[in-house]
């Protein structure tokens, strides 16, 4: 009986010490002893993430810009899908906005480091059908000092059906 | 006997539940019918091409060569991809580095790019002068090279000793190749 008791009790302790090793953990995200990046005013896109892209070549010094054909969006939608990607081969991380016919940004991800993507955006307003301009601002950041770097803008017709 | 029995029973129930199963064909008779066919697709919007722009460059006093790269360029039909100039971190988006001297002084250097047919791309003070101004295009994979100088020409902003910084934007389009 006391034995048993005692094997309850041990259950109970280990239970309580997960459920507050867990807490810390989401509570303070430095404490794993990891440094959360912070540049610009933007952290670690939480939605990013691993992403391969078949992109053949040697690796260059230089940074790596996806491009982009036609873009689909479905009409009337603040959530849509586009693969804002940051290539494994760059040094650099990638801080992603959208202008759509000049204005903007009418969305934005936070940072998005090598080798992940997200995979869609929520809009800030939706679109209705119809063709528009397409800006994909790239805004790159040396990951270990923070300095801003050479920026592109792809741009591309954007199609909402 | 009793393995023949078994495969038997189990042939059977095989069939019992194929019959079972109703027909996913729909009927539609001279009277009409319900008909449905579900047809789905689903947005990806991946990017299709790679350009590799210049990281950063430390400009030397005989100029540093660069380079602008195009990879994965496929089906482009009749299109070419065009690297410009679409701004640089200066003031009235000049190609102009800035830094500050050790006394505090601010301090500026013109810089330009020379291309592989000599042409010369620089700023002279006027608002969005090479904005639009073409660097590179490709019809397929391929690296384009140029020149990036310092204008070392005498100049009251230009102060010795001073690390001069900045950065570029470049733009990236399908345009109808010539």
């Amino acid at each position: 009986m006391a034995e048993k008791k005692q094997k309850i009790m041990l259950i109970l302790a280990a239970m309580v010490l997960i459920a507050l090793v867990l807490w810390v953990a989401w509570a303070f995200p430095g404490a794993n002893g990891r440094e959360e990046i912070k540049i610009a005013g933007l952290s670690i896109d939480p939605d990013a993430q691993n992403w391969s892209a078949s992109i053949p070549g040697d690796t260059k010094n230089g940074i790596r810009v996806p491009g982009y054909g036609d873009i689909y969006f479905p009409a009337n939608q603040k959530t849509v899908p586009i693969t804002l990607y940051n290539p494994g081969e760059n040094d650099c991380l990638f801080a992603f906005s959208l202008y759509i016919n000049g204005q903007g940004p009418c969305a934005t991800t936070e940072l998005i480091a090598p080798g992940t993507a997200v995979t869609q955006i929520v809009l800030d307003d939706s679109l209705s059908a119809g063709e528009y301009d397409l800006e994909i601002k790239v805004d790159t950041f040396d990951g270990k000092s923070s300095i801003p770097m050479n920026n592109a803008v792809v741009e591309t017709k954007l199609i909402v059906q | 006997m009793q393995k023949k029995r078994i495969a038997s029973a189990l042939l059977a129930s095989a069939l019992v539940a194929a019959l079972a199963f109703p027909s996913m064909a729909t009927e539609i008779t001279q009277d009409g019918g319900d008909t449905a066919t579900q047809f789905t697709f689903a947005y990806k919007n991946d990017p299709t091409y790679t350009v590799t722009i210049p990281e950063s460059v430390e400009i030397k006093k005989e100029g540093t060569d660069v380079s602008i790269s195009a990879e994965n360029v496929e089906n482009l039909d009749g299109q070419k991809i065009s690297v410009t100039i679409a701004g640089t971190s200066a003031y009235r988006n000049q190609m102009v580095l800035e830094g500050k001297s050790a006394d505090g002084r601010n301090a500026s250097m013109r810089y330009q790019f020379q291309l592989a047919d000599g042409t010369i791309i620089e700023t002279t003070g006027g608002k969005d002068q090479v904005n639009g101004v073409e660097l590179a295009s490709f019809t397929e994979d391929g690296t384009v090279s140029f020149k990036v100088l310092p204008v070392l020409a005498a100049s009251s902003s230009l102060i010795q000793g001073v690390t001069y910084t900045g950065n570029m934007t470049y733009a990236v389009s399908l345009e109808d190749a010539e």
